[in-house]
């Protein structure tokens, strides 16, 4: 199956060849860039889209509370990627409290259950490939071996909750055949599609603030879909928005070169020392 | 409040051992040099009475020692025309 990656023509060339690599590298805070883009590409696979959508943990919905649910998701990816086992253990515990309550009902259209390891395991291929897609265009293309070590240090994306090590194709082109049969699979249907227009479209931030970020947030969207992901949405895209895209993240990429790494990751580690926190302090984690 | 020495001591080693690229150090370099252009710039602004009377190009060489050695001028009336 093809159009199941984003393809670049133009991006940054690779400053450190030899360099060990490590999906913590493609923290940088850029990449939420590509934030919406990825929950599209979760939500594309019909149980965890009908899961999110129909979920009565209101506490967790981006819609209704968005700016909760940038700390927990930002501070779900800085457990799985700087975090310690017990950093992971307790935020595993707390995400499992709310996913106990998403189960499909007999009215459902899909059967679905949060605990699923197939549709976990989606999700954490989606993180690993908005990461893997983001790091390209900061960093650079990688040698097929840092291509592995990247690959084989984002599994913590998955591990963190219920995935299993060995449920991770072994290799980076096994990854590769899962995606493409994954992708074979990715449908939106109606009341999905919907729920993303609204995240798309801010329409659950206050439009003062909303408004002005919109026309950027549905490039950036758009740009960091797959085409079998931006026909499943139904939206266009064409050959003058790559051109910008692509030439976008050069200068980007350029810039970020120059940010050190307290800058580039400080967010990371902020809402990690913020976890830390909240585990001493007892109080709730999501 | 009781402060755990070995973890402060262990979170300070990590902190001093960090490594930077040379880009990173000329980032940090132009990052730190924007507050304290910006301060030149006003006090530069509020400070020009003596440009007066000065050739074109003193009026600028002035201007920009003025707004790159404001700390000095700050505590001494040093003329830098």
């Amino acid at each position: 199956m093809t159009g199941t990656r984003i393809s670049v023509t133009r991006q940054t060339a690779r400053w450190d060849p030899e360099a060990e690599v490590s999906v913590k590298e493609a923290m940088d805070f850029w990449s939420f860039a590509a934030a919406a883009a990825n929950v599209v590409m979760q939500l594309a696979s019909p149980g965890v889209g009908y899961g999110v959508v129909e979920s009565k943990v209101d506490a967790g919905s981006i819609l209704k509370h968005p700016w909760k649910r940038l700390r927990t998701t930002s501070q779900y990816l800085a457990v799985a990627v700087f975090g310690s086992e017990e950093d992971r253990a307790a935020f595993r515990a707390a995400v499992d409290g709310a996913h106990r309550q998403v189960i499909s009902t007999p009215e459902s259209p899909v059967k679905y259950n949060a605990f699923d390891r197939e549709l976990q395991m989606w999700v954490a291929a989606c993180l690993f490939v908005g990461l893997e897609d983001t790091y390209k265009l900061l960093r650079g293309e990688m040698t097929p071996e840092q291509a592995e070590q990247f690959y084989r240090s984002s599994w913590t994306l998955g591990t963190t909750l219920q995935v299993t090590a060995d449920q991770w194709p072994a290799t980076r082109a096994g990854f590769d055949a899962y995606w493409d049969d994954a992708c074979s699979r990715v449908v939106i249907d109606e009341p999905v599609r919907e729920y993303l227009s609204d995240l798309i479209n801010l329409r659950m931030i206050n439009p003062v603030l909303g408004l002005p970020f919109r026309p950027l947030l549905k490039f950036l969207t758009i740009g960091f879909l797959a085409p079998v992901f931006r026909d499943a949405l139904g939206v266009r895209w064409s050959s003058g928005k790559q051109r910008l895209f692509e030439w976008l993240f050069l200068l980007v990429a350029f810039v970020n070169r120059f940010l050190p790494v307290f800058i580039r990751q400080g967010g990371s580690h902020i809402v990690l020392a913020d976890v830390r926190r909240r585990v001493r302090a007892n109080s709730s984690l999501i | 409040m009781i402060i755990n020495i070995v973890a402060v001591l262990t979170a300070l080693r990590k902190l001093l051992g960090v490594e930077m690229t040379l880009a990173e150090w000329i980032g940090t370099a132009v990052l730190a040099a924007i507050p304290y252009l910006v301060i030149g710039m006003l006090w530069t602004l509020t400070h020009i009475d003596h440009l007066n009377g000065l050739g074109r190009v003193d009026q600028v060489a002035s201007l920009v020692v003025s707004v790159i050695s404001w700390p000095v001028l700050l505590f001494s009336d040093v003329c830098v025309a």
